[in-house]
């Protein structure tokens, strides 16, 4: 895909309006580019409706009135379970063949009362790589870099890595296959390795997720249901299946970060082999032993008009306290 | 009109750009990408953030904390002078200030090593800034630098000058005035 570009038929959909004027001074061939502001749930174009279902980024980059970027920008270092608040804004844009792009501090400082050096959850990496992989789409994880004293740099030289990422990419003419993308993917590739050569932990799943003989899920089913529920027919299909066990109490289980985040990337690592969330070799099963079936529909409802939907976007089914949810086949 | 969010973000970047160092700061709407520097209350030892208070953005420049607050039209300025001079004036906030920087390492990167000192010398540490869009017929407060900003350009005056294009030389010349 190449074509001559024409920068006034560019718009930057935002967040919020520096979002925006940080993104146009990515590239000069964005000097031309308008602005519209991402508004709430219903109040979008369509295009922009669908790619905010999931979770709302920073930064939507429209040209000729199709969407031709996603981008997400975070301060935060994705340590442990903080990435997933991020992930499924990421996934909804490969859902709908967008390259997504997101922007964030490999390793950085935390500062407060506990201050310490933070490092990349480095599943993260493989996951942008997997779902690259399994939509034919770009997905992308750029690095904010630190100073020698682990603080985030902000004096402007932080942006040289996305700019020339974004630049290219625009330059090219909105080519999935442009240098920069291409560059980058074997940058996040390597990053991965030497991390789980520095720490073994992230080569395999943390300890929340457990990949099972699918017959040992049949027992936990007919097990929490009392006898009354047995193994949905089409998840016997699948030999194994990935348990992600999170211990949220009945008090505390009306929420989605970081959890419905998370869930995207264990479902890409380990379960999903096509684009639709249906497409996997392995079950992804959401097991919830402290809440009760009559709690969860209460809490979490399936409704687009709330940030609960999250919770079924991916995995087959959840296993509660009394019993199961058959999410899909 | 430029809005806040432009105002924030223009001279956020101009500052930089002319090499004085912003090392801190919130835009309007929230969710920044630099360090968040938030007083608490100097009477207030529970947690929360409560009777906190915070600048639109900060920066360094030979030595001095310039504390910067931006809108989008000077006739919402009132709050904030008031704000930068009581946290300038008051023993309290400045001590709250410089914990507020220590916190995320910030005191002593930039040359305040000392809270004592800091607290002491704030008259001549601590200096305050507007920024707001072009407007021509509008005086800042005295002992105020007013940055003015929008997408096209960024100048600077004091009470009763002229404006300059030169941000670095004419902060010096503020700072050194001030």
């Amino acid at each position: 895909m190449h074509r001559a570009l024409e920068p006034s038929r560019l718009v930057i959909f935002c967040d919020a309006k520096h979002e925006g004027l940080w993104f146009r001074d990515l590239s000069p061939l964005l000097s031309d580019a308008s602005f519209e502001t991402i508004g709430g749930r219903g109040t979008n174009p369509p295009l922009i409706e669908k790619l905010i279902y999931y979770d709302r980024p920073d930064i939507i980059l429209l040209y000729d009135g199709e969407p031709v970027l996603v981008l997400e920008k975070t301060s935060e270092v994705p340590s442990g379970h903080n990435i997933g608040q991020r992930l499924g804004r990421m996934v909804r844009a490969l859902e709908y063949e967008v390259p997504a792009i997101m922007f964030m501090p490999f390793d950085s400082m935390k500062h407060g009362k506990f201050s310490s050096l933070c490092n990349l959850n480095a599943r993260v990496l493989e996951g942008y790589l997997r779902m690259w992989d399994i939509h034919s789409t770009p997905a992308l994880a750029v690095n904010w870099p630190s100073d020698s004293d682990w603080e985030l740099i902000t004096d402007g030289s932080e942006d040289d890595g996305i700019s020339a990422v974004v630049h290219d990419f625009i330059q090219s003419g909105f080519d999935w296959g442009c240098d920069e993308f291409f560059r980058h993917r074997a940058l996040m590739a390597e990053e991965f390795t030497r991390r789980v050569a520095a720490h073994g932990p992230y080569g395999r799943p943390p300890p929340s997720v457990k990949i099972v003989p699918t017959r040992v899920l049949a027992g936990m089913i007919r097990q929490r249901s009392g006898g009354t529920r047995s193994l949905p027919a089409k998840w016997a299909n699948r030999p194994e299946t990935v348990v992600y066990t999170m211990g949220m109490t009945e008090q505390k289980c009306k929420r989605q970060d970081p959890y419905t985040g998370m869930q995207f990337l264990y479902d890409y690592q380990h379960c999903r082999n096509g684009p639709d969330p249906g497409d996997k070799r392995r079950n992804l099963v959401l097991d919830f032993p402290k809440v009760s079936i009559r709690r969860w529909k209460e809490a979490n409802p399936n409704n687009p008009r709330t940030k609960s939907v999250l919770w079924y976007a991916t995995a087959n089914g959840f296993l509660l306290s009394d019993g199961l949810i058959e999410v899909r086949d | 009109m430029t809005d806040e969010d432009t105002v924030w973000y223009y001279t956020w970047k101009r500052l930089n750009s002319a090499g004085i160092r912003v090392i801190g700061g919130e835009p309007p709407g929230g969710s920044s990408p630099l360090p968040r520097i938030e007083m608490k209350h100097p009477d207030k030892t529970a947690k929360g953030s409560r009777g906190s208070r915070k600048c639109d953005l900060y920066a360094v420049h030979d030595g001095t904390l310039l504390l910067i607050e931006a809108k989008d039209s000077h006739s919402k300025v009132q709050g904030d002078v008031d704000k930068m001079v009581d946290i300038i004036d008051d023993p309290g906030w400045a001590g709250a200030l410089w914990d507020a920087m220590d916190e995320r390492r910030l005191a002593a990167r930039n040359g305040f090593p000392d809270r004592a000192t800091f607290v002491r010398e704030r008259g001549r540490l601590i200096a305050p800034i507007l920024a707001v869009p072009p407007e021509p017929g509008f005086e800042p407060p005295e002992g105020f630098l007013l940055i003015e900003t929008d997408e096209e350009a960024t100048t600077v005056r004091v009470r009763g000058g002229g404006p300059s294009g030169h941000l670095l030389s004419a902060v010096t010349e503020f700072l050194g005035g001030s």
